[in-house]
């Protein structure tokens, strides 16, 4: 348990700079800003829908997506970038516990500024009037897209040196764009799939209509979320293994 | 044998070329950063990105040519809804931005990260010629890569004219200069933020990442401002729209109304967005050379 | 080529193979097994059927930069998988079994440590993975070895080279491991920096870890070691102590400078001796090449007196590191 813990710690640590801490910070109160300036116009079943709105855009499809990718892009690939890998494998922990470890440190990493954003947005909008039960919901959902994006980014970051620019790319053109103009695709957006769980999770009586026309074709659901985070934490993990297990890529 | 020392003829002999002096250092750090933009020279994956980026503006304007042959063949008579420049710029505006954020890091990032800039100060070059070079190369592959997808489409459209090419090229020439500053407000306004992040960030990933959150960031900040609000902090948040300033300047050009732009809502004219576009430009300048001048 | 002779401990049977017992590549009690390992990306052989084996002691690995030295420590730690040959860690194979981490340590050639942290975090680091003991007496205790408890709580970002270097070696000794395998491990540091560091290694060989010092500065490894083992193009070319490789190269000779108060005298008397092959006349003496070394020097006394000078000095100049590796990358040409 040492090991796994010790390689969670000090990832929290590379990924939870200063730096980091104060520029993601500000991208995740970035949604809360939003609907300061919604509020200042509306009360009520008005600012319901602006916060819906904003839930969806930017704080699913473009805060935590792009917070995700540049951690959890960095999580494993600067270690291999760095040649401090060889520091990490030659010790008596296997290549799974590490890529769990990676995993796990990236996904609370990003949960962390999650949390920021959904208690930014809580404020404003219990200012504004609004009902702070939905909150919940909303920090649940995003913490199911932090822990998939982080799987994916941190796989994506130990293949390829440019994973930041391969993951804008898939958010923003495959995601926000294509999948968009096909409802089809929903499944593969990892967004959508933490938005239908918080819908699932939403009180009874929260207008969510414009929550509801985001995930494309897919049921608001947390048990299909959760089967979604499970299998793509399973096969990615698994395929970061390998990847690690190749000892002439380290 | 002198007790001293002794040299030894290796078989060492001066350089007798030409000395190419400080504009052939000039010229290699350009052309180098073209390579290295563009992955030329390098190993094949080096140019997947670059290239499908590139081929991904080109594909939308030879879809659109195509399109409109299909639709009414060599009979056009104006642009229509797929062949309008003004609103080609939407459609590779972002691929434009996310090109700008794949080249920028990648020429100023690696060189400070591994410590070479020493190598560049032991050579005939200064601080401000190394970021001339590098900005230049910029500023080159951005306009090439709005201006490329633009006359395939200018071309394209013009080639069906019912009057023929010429014809065609007449009739949608007075679209050229709008087209060359537009293009020259996006590769500006997007390059020079990307040019001020990367002087600062430690990573080519950082670099990229915070670019593009920055872009958004500011877009959406901005795109929340309420239609007519009067409020001084709209105002002063407006002119910070980093993303949406080109677009305005595209609508000021070809006289387009923009009332969604950040500007407009808070009734401030679209020149505006020019201004932004050069101050951020300036200041990028200044930062650059005031950084790099003790690191040249 | 090196001919087998009694000097440098290789018999050859009729057949040309070597018994390993005798092959000064290999040790009685070895720590670390290399047996008939290559090593090859697409077309480049980095490594060809090299065996070898390391035991208790301060090996150091020799060749010239591109020469495999460190294709071959990875190899040993299971960093590397082997294109053919096998490697043996304590009896284990170190890629299929990681417990065998545990009892090593490795101070790789890049310069690899995380800038974030500073020494005390990173030897910390270093011993939580490792399983062991990471008590703060633990971390200082192998910090203090290496002279770095001053600069312990800055970050490693802001250190020197050298500075980095000891903070990996304290990182690679923190579990106190039995075998340390060192890839240019005195790149960067000052000469007080390398007399410290060549102490704490000589004192870790003494205590019975296996030491296994690759580098390319021979000087250096001649001050660790008198055992080495020789790369060249991936090819196994020397092992053993220095000296007895240098009498198993008889087809060069052996140059020794003689300091006597007539040169001349002695020269003329010098010729007379079958084993000297050449005698050079200099200002403060003779320089002397003799196929056999031990034979010029058993037959000097008598004929110095035969000549009646006086001998001061009898120094031999290329059995140096140096020197050998010279003389071993000619044969290899």
């Amino acid at each position: 348990m040492m090991p796994f813990l010790a390689i969670v710690r000090v990832t929290l640590q590379q990924l939870l700079g200063l730096k980091k801490v104060v520029g993601f910070g500000l991208l995740s109160l970035t949604p809360a800003m939003l609907l300061l300036f919604a509020a200042r116009a509306r009360t009520g079943a008005g600012l319901d829908t602006d916060l819906g709105g904003l839930i969806v855009s930017p704080f699913f499809s473009i805060v935590l997506p792009i917070t995700a990718l540049i951690l959890a892009g960095s999580a494993l690939g600067d270690e291999r970038r760095d040649k401090t890998l060889s520091f990490l494998v030659l010790r008596p922990i296997s290549r799974l516990q590490i890529v769990v470890a990676k995993t796990l440190a990236a996904s609370t990493a990003s949960i962390v500024f999650a949390l920021v954003g959904t208690v930014a947005l809580a404020v404003v909008y219990a200012m504004g009037g609004g009902r702070l039960n939905v909150m919940g919901s909303i920090f649940a959902g995003a913490a199911i897209v932090c822990v998939v994006y982080s799987a994916l980014f941190v796989l994506l970051g130990n293949i390829s040196s440019r994973p930041t620019v391969i993951g804008l790319v898939y958010i923003l053109f495959i995601e926000n764009a294509l999948v968009s103009e096909l409802p089809r695709l929903a499944p593969v957006s990892p967004w959508r799939i933490g938005l239908a769980a918080a819908l699932d999770m939403t009180p009874q009586d929260y207008p969510a209509r414009a929550l509801l026309g985001a995930i494309g074709e897919l049921t608001p659901s947390l048990w299909n979320a959760l089967l979604a985070t499970t299998a793509v934490l399973v096969v990615t993990i698994a395929l970061g293994t390998a990847l690690l297990r190749k000892t002439d890529s380290v | 044998m002198s007790s001293e020392g002794t040299v030894y003829d290796l078989g060492y002999t001066p350089y007798e070329g030409p000395r190419l002096g400080r504009s052939g250092a000039i010229r290699a750090i350009f052309v180098d950063s073209i390579r290295r933009s563009l992955g030329l020279r390098r190993k094949p994956w080096a140019k997947v990105l670059p290239w499908a980026l590139v081929g991904a503006a080109i594909a939308p304007a030879a879809f659109f040519v195509t399109f409109t042959f299909m639709v009414s063949g060599f009979s056009v008579e104006d642009a229509g809804a797929f062949g309008s420049p003004d609103q080609f710029f939407d459609y590779i505006g972002t691929l434009e931005m996310l090109f700008v954020a794949l080249i920028t890091p990648t020429l100023l990032v690696p060189d400070r990260q591994h410590g070479v800039l020493s190598i560049y100060a032991s050579r005939p070059v200064y601080s401000s010629d190394y970021l001339l070079a590098r900005a230049g190369a910029v500023l080159l592959l951005a306009t090439l890569f709005m201006l490329i997808p633009h006359a395939v489409l200018f071309f394209g459209i013009s080639a069906l004219n019912v009057g023929g090419l010429w014809a065609g090229l007449k009739f949608n020439a007075d679209q050229i200069p709008e087209i060359l500053i537009t293009t020259v407000a996006y590769v500006v306004g997007y390059g020079a933020p990307a040019f001020l992040v990367s002087l600062y960030a430690k990573r080519v990933a950082i670099g990229t990442g915070v670019y593009v959150a920055v872009m958004f960031m500011t877009g959406a900040l901005a795109d929340a401002i309420p239609l007519a609000s009067g409020l001084l902090a709209f105002k002063v948040l407006a002119p910070m729209s980093l993303f949406f300033h080109p677009m305005t300047v595209r609508d000021w050009l070809f006289d387009l109304e923009g009332s969604g732009m950040p500007l407009a809502r808070v009734d401030l004219p679209q020149w505006v967005a020019a201004i932004s576009i050069v101050v951020v430009a300036v200041v990028s300048a200044g930062l650059a050379l005031k950084r790099y001048r003790s690191e040249i | 080529m090196i001919e087998p002779t009694a000097a440098s401990g290789i018999e050859a049977n009729g057949q040309g193979s070597v018994d390993a017992r005798l092959d000064p590549a290999f040790v009685a009690a070895p720590t670390v097994e290399v047996e008939a390992v290559s090593k090859w990306f697409g077309t480049k052989v980095a490594v060809s059927d090299v065996s070898c084996s390391f035991g208790p002691g301060i090996t150091g690995v020799l060749g010239p930069n591109g020469a495999g030295k460190t294709t071959l420590l990875r190899m040993i730690t299971g960093l590397l998988k082997t294109s053919e040959g096998s490697v043996s860690v304590f009896g284990m194979n170190p890629m299929t079994e990681n417990s065998v981490y545990a009892r090593i340590g490795l101070v790789p050639e890049d310069d690899a440590a995380y800038g974030f942290l500073t020494a005390r975090q990173f030897v910390r680091y270093a011993a939580e993975l490792s399983r062991c003991d990471a008590s703060k007496t633990s971390v200082e205790h192998a910090l203090g070895k290496v002279n770095l408890m001053p600069a312990a709580d800055r970050r490693i970002a802001e250190y020197s080279k050298g500075m980095r270097q000891r903070a990996k070696v304290a990182a690679a000794l923190v579990n106190d491991p039995e075998l340390l395998l060192l890839d240019e491990p005195l790149n960067g540091a000052d000469p007080t920096q390398r007399g410290v560091l060549i102490s704490l290694f000589h004192e870790l060989a003494d205590a019975g870890r296996t030491i296994i010092v690759s580098s390319h500065v021979l000087a250096e490894v001649e001050r660790m070691t008198n055992r080495v083992i020789a790369i060249l193009d991936g090819k196994l070319a020397a092992a053993g102590e220095i000296r007895a490789i240098r009498q198993a190269m008889s087809h060069i000779p052996h140059r020794v400078r003689i300091e006597v108060d007539r040169p001349r005298e002695l020269a003329k008397a010098l010729m007379d001796i079958p084993a000297v092959v050449a005698v050079h006349v200099r200002k403060d003496g003779l320089e002397v090449e003799t196929e056999d070394l031990s034979e010029l020097g058993s037959r000097l006394p008598k004929t110095a007196l035969g000549a009646s000078v006086r001998v001061t000095r009898f120094e031999p100049v290329d059995a140096s590191l140096e020197s050998v590796f010279r003389h071993l990358l000619k044969i290899r040409q």
